[in-house]
């Protein structure tokens, strides 16, 4: 508490030095909310942890299989090359991108909003990367030599640059995530004392070292990060622009479309807001956080994730209509398959869950609150899913030279894998937010001083230790 | 090296097709022997066949020139000459490749150009299928290729040539880029945290 | 399918900075010929076909003493008899391998596809070579072996993203399974369908005593993609692939585009440009620029007396 006074002491003689950006004052809600997560956790959340940690257990059983078997257990065959583990790959790295939107574009537009989403948004950006990236492994047919991509990369590949833009952008949000993290652990450190825990005393201490919050690390802190957003953003476009390219570099119908890199990204932006949605209210719930996030948030997500799916649909014409209205053999064997053929049920139900629904939901003021608004980002994700299975399936088993379809078939296998890599992502979440604050308390307090709404915040009763926490959840106790 | 000239290739292998075949030739054969028979014809006399393969190692183009006469040394004339070149690459037995037919002049010669497409030793072969009045004949000769040109015309340079790689180039140096301004950050916060 | 064939080679420099002219190397020293191809491909697929190779020292002595040094003076490329474009002068041994399909006299046995499966160990949905039933604009119909390319410009190595396809410098198109990732980014690229994959492990049955090589694949690798690969074992030898030799319609003729030889399994032989210019064949997709070494004589089986509806 001292520290914490003499740095808000120190902020205002230092006030003139940075004026734009007052050093934080203690907000003592936001320190207490922000580790709830560490405290020792109730029977629901074993619970939880358990059970997706036995699907994540299913899925590694299921690929071992798969390794031992040939990927024809993941219902594979020469007419259906590319199918789920590629539509996973696509939307798990695809809503990684949300992460980054939130926070990142968030910070340079300063929207000042963004404080109570920022480390949930970049900690689910860095986990669904990792899986997206993870994925990549049950799709190839000889893992044991994804080490090739190092040792003997082709550089005309698009596989390649897949993988320099993955690593490249993993590696940026990692740094995005943990920077940040610097002052925050700081700051959990000096509020937990002793019960922060022997390990993650060591981890702390390793990442925090001699941190105390002056005037000039933060200042180099804040522009460092300054940059790392400006880097996330492109970076993130490029890793869904060169996966886009994976298909549309090749000359297969419907895949051969310059319109596809940037659809990727629409499309990766649309489902990762919508996936940021669905975690902020799942662990606002789960950690009562409702005092710091509120609808408000939920309603700006919401109008960044309808502006995207506005533009989604946009895309998706655009996408379909030069090439149905010329004609050409192929493609309209495919289109007509996709719009009113085999596949038609598939894409209306994208059109209706992806566009029209989540759309009306947004629209509308007498939905426009948190129920509706996660109703509408818990259609997308899935549908944006679908719309991505159907997207790589049907010029996939499109067969050129007969112009016939093959056949892709579910198996449990591939099933099996993709719910694991469903499931891994709250699994690795709910741990992660043992180990760091789930609110950006440095970011919050110092968007608080920054907009004035400290004083309102820093109010008559600060926490002394040892005082009545709120109300501990499920069994939470600090 | 001289190859015995091949009459036609053997069949590499025999179907039912070629024994139908084979049969239907015997056929013909009988029918053809007996009407021959039928009109107790004389066998024509064989026809003289020269070949010479002019302008090899010179230019890299051959001339090859038949002579084609009668037993008595008569010209043949408006006959047709088939001329082939041997070749060992589908099979040591080696194997007649159609070069293409001339016909005779007044004199009896026929000439066919030829761009020979490997060096070495090789072996042409002409052919004259006979007629009603003489019977065929077959001639070879063998030459010393200097010059040999492959059948393939040179390549045609593309129009995006070479772009693909600079766009490589470009793109991989933005990603050095990127990288060493990702470090050059994290080093900066690492540095600055560690300062007292 | 309406481009005419022009052996031509047009050297498409790929996008790698890394393997300078691999993908082009027939493009760029091209094709000589002397009898010493033999002694060359004797030596460049020794390893691989040593069992083979019976008939290798009838051929060298055979080859050895005739062999000479093609002229270096030579370098001024002329024109043609038959054509104005230059061409390249010989100045090593190499070839250019190609197919030429005639479709007049195929009646869609599939004997090919058998003979291929059987020498390659395949399973039977692995068609290496694929015999399609094709209706002609007019209704007419027509079977269409299609085996691999072996373009000039191909898609399939292009987009590899660990160099496991490779051409050689006489033209083939292969595929080293000991490389192969298994990622089928090559199975996406490929105009024709010509790439098959090893969803599971392959038949077990009896093994030859010598490694899977990329000319004589056998036996496939599961995780790994194959192809048809002209069985560029048996080719240095001056014997036929599997399926020309294994065609009973004559239908399938293996060639080579530097020395203008073209065979088919019943013993014709033909001088290929020749041949592929009076028979007016075509490309299969053209429009790709994909520049395939298989050329189709089109017809519809009019040669086994099946005529136009």
């Amino acid at each position: 508490m001292t520290a914490d006074l003499l740095r808000a002491r120190r902020s205002a003689t230092d006030a003139q030095a940075v004026p734009a950006h007052p050093l934080p004052v203690p907000i003592p809600e936001v320190r207490e909310a922000a580790l709830r997560p560490f405290g020792r956790p109730g029977r629901a959340y074993w619970v939880l942890v358990g059970g997706l940690a036995v699907v994540v257990a299913a899925a590694l059983v299921a690929w071992i299989y798969q390794l031992r078997e040939g990927l024809a257990v993941a219902g594979y065959n020469d007419q259906a090359f590319w199918a789920i583990y590629m539509a996973d790959v696509i939307t798990f790295i695809g809503v990684s991108y949300g992460g980054a939107v939130v926070s990142a574009i968030l910070r340079l537009t300063g929207a000042t909003w963004r404080g109570p989403l920022t480390r949930i948004a970049e900690a689910t950006a860095v986990v669904t990367v990792l899986v997206g990236a993870a994925l990549i492994v049950p799709h190839l047919g000889r893992p044991d030599r994804i080490w090739e991509l190092v040792t003997r990369p082709q550089m005309a590949s698009p596989i390649v640059w897949d993988f320099i833009a993955v690593t490249t952008y993993a590696a940026t949000s990692i740094a995005f995530f943990v920077l940040p993290l610097i002052p925050d652990l700081a700051i959990a450190r000096e509020q937990l004392g002793a019960r922060l825990g022997p390990r993650r005393g060591r981890l702390y201490g390793a990442l925090v070292g001699r941190w105390s919050g002056t005037p000039a690390q933060r200042r180099v802190l804040r522009s460092a990060l300054g940059i790392l957003a400006l880097l996330v953003v492109p970076l993130a476009v490029s890793v869904h622009s060169v996966l886009g390219w994976s298909f549309a570099l090749t000359s297969r119908p419907w895949w051969h479309e310059s319109i596809w890199p940037p659809y990727f990204v629409v499309a990766a932006l649309y489902s990762g807001v919508a996936l940021v949605i669905l975690v902020v209210a799942a662990f606002r719930r789960g950690y009562h956080l409702e005092h710091h996030i509120t609808e408000r948030h939920f309603v700006h997500l919401a109008y960044i994730m309808a502006t995207l799916g506005a533009l989604y649909l946009y895309f998706t014409f655009a996408d379909f209509l030069p090439d149905a209205y010329v004609g050409q053999p192929g493609v309209e064997t495919v289109f007509q398959a996709v719009l009113v053929g085999r596949f038609a049920v598939w894409f209306w139900l994208f059109v209706a869950a992806a566009g029209v629904i989540p759309l009306a939901l947004v629209a509308l003021p007498a939905t426009r609150h948190t129920l509706g608004i996660v109703v509408a980002a818990g259609l997308v994700v899935p549908a944006m899913w679908l719309k991505r299975m159907l997207m790589v399936t049907v010029p996939g088993t499109y067969e050129r030279v007969a112009g016939t379809f093959g056949t892709y078939h579910f198996t449990w296998v591939s099933v099996t894998i993709t719910l694991g890599a469903l499931a891994a992502i709250p699994l690795l979440l709910l741990l992660l937010f043992r180990i760091v604050p789930i609110l950006s308390i440095d970011e919050m307090e110092e968007l608080a001083a920054l907009t004035g709404e400290a004083d309102l915040r820093v109010a008559p009763q600060p926490l002394a230790a040892g005082a009545p926490t709120p109300a501990p959840i499920e069994g939470h106790q600090l | 090296m001289s190859i015995p000239v091949p009459g036609r290739t053997a069949d590499r292998s025999v179907r039912p097709t070629a024994i139908l075949a084979g049969v239907g030739a015997i056929a013909l054969v009988l029918l053809a022997a007996s009407s021959a028979l039928a009109a107790s014809a004389p066998p024509l006399p064989p026809a003289r066949l020269e070949l010479a393969a002019n302008g090899v190692g010179s230019s890299g183009s051959i001339t090859l020139q038949a002579l084609l006469q009668e037993a008595n040394g008569r010209p043949i004339a408006d006959a047709s000459v088939a001329f082939f070149v041997v070749t060992t690459e589908f099979g040591p037995a080696g194997e007649l490749v159609p070069l293409g037919s001339a016909s005779t002049g007044s004199g009896g010669a026929a000439e066919l150009a030829f761009t020979p497409t490997w060096t070495g030793r090789e072996q042409f072969v002409a052919r004259y299928a006979g007629s009603a009045q003489v019977g065929a004949a077959q001639a070879s000769t063998l030459a010393d290729v200097g010059i040999a040109h492959a059948a393939q015309q040179a390549p045609t340079p593309e129009p995006l040539d070479g772009a693909g790689q600079a766009t490589v180039i470009g793109i991989g140096i933005a990603v050095v880029a990127v990288w060493l301004l990702l470090a050059a950050q994290v080093l900066r916060v690492w540095r600055i945290r560690g300062r007292p | 399918m309406t481009e005419r064939p022009v052996p031509a080679e047009t050297a498409r420099g790929s996008a790698d900075g890394g393997r300078s002219g691999e993908p082009d190397g027939a493009g760029q020293a091209d094709p000589s010929i002397s009898r010493r191809r033999f002694l060359t491909g004797v030596a460049t697929f020794g390893a691989a076909v040593a069992a083979s190779s019976a008939v290798a020292p009838a051929l060298l002595t055979a080859a050895a003493p005739e062999a000479r040094a093609a002229p270096q003076a030579s370098a001024t490329p002329q024109a043609s008899a038959t054509g104005s474009a230059p061409r390249e002068p010989v100045t090593k041994a190499a070839h250019q391998w190609c197919m030429v399909i005639d479709l007049r006299r195929c009646d869609g046995c599939q004997a090919c596809t058998m003979a291929c499966q059987q020498r390659h160990e395949l399973e039977p949905q692995q068609t290496w070579i694929k015999v399609y039933p094709m209706t002609g604009a007019s209704g007419e119909t027509y079977h269409m072996p299609r085996p691999c390319m072996m373009c000039q410009n191909p898609p399939c190595l292009y987009v590899c993203p660990v160099s496991a396809t490779f051409r050689t410098p006489d033209g083939l198109v292969l595929v080293d399974q000991n490389t192969c990732i298994g990622c089928r980014m090559c199975m996406a690229a490929c105009p024709y369908e010509a790439r098959y994959f090893n969803w599971t492990a392959p038949p077990a049955g009896p093994r030859l005593p010598l490694p899977p090589t990329p000319e004589m694949p056998v036996p496939q690798r599961i995780g790994t993609v194959g192809k048809c690969v002209f069985c560029a074992d048996r080719l240095p030898h001056g014997e036929l692939p599997a399926c020309v030799a294994g065609c009973p319609m004559g239908a399938l003729y293996i060639g080579d585009l530097v020395t203008d030889v073209a065979v088919n399994g019943t013993g014709d032989v033909v001088q290929l440009s020749r041949f592929l210019d009076t028979n007016d064949a075509v490309s299969f997709k053209p429009e790709l620029g994909t520049h395939p070494r298989v050329y189709y004589i089109p017809g519809h089986g009019q040669d086994l007396g099946e005529s136009t509806p």
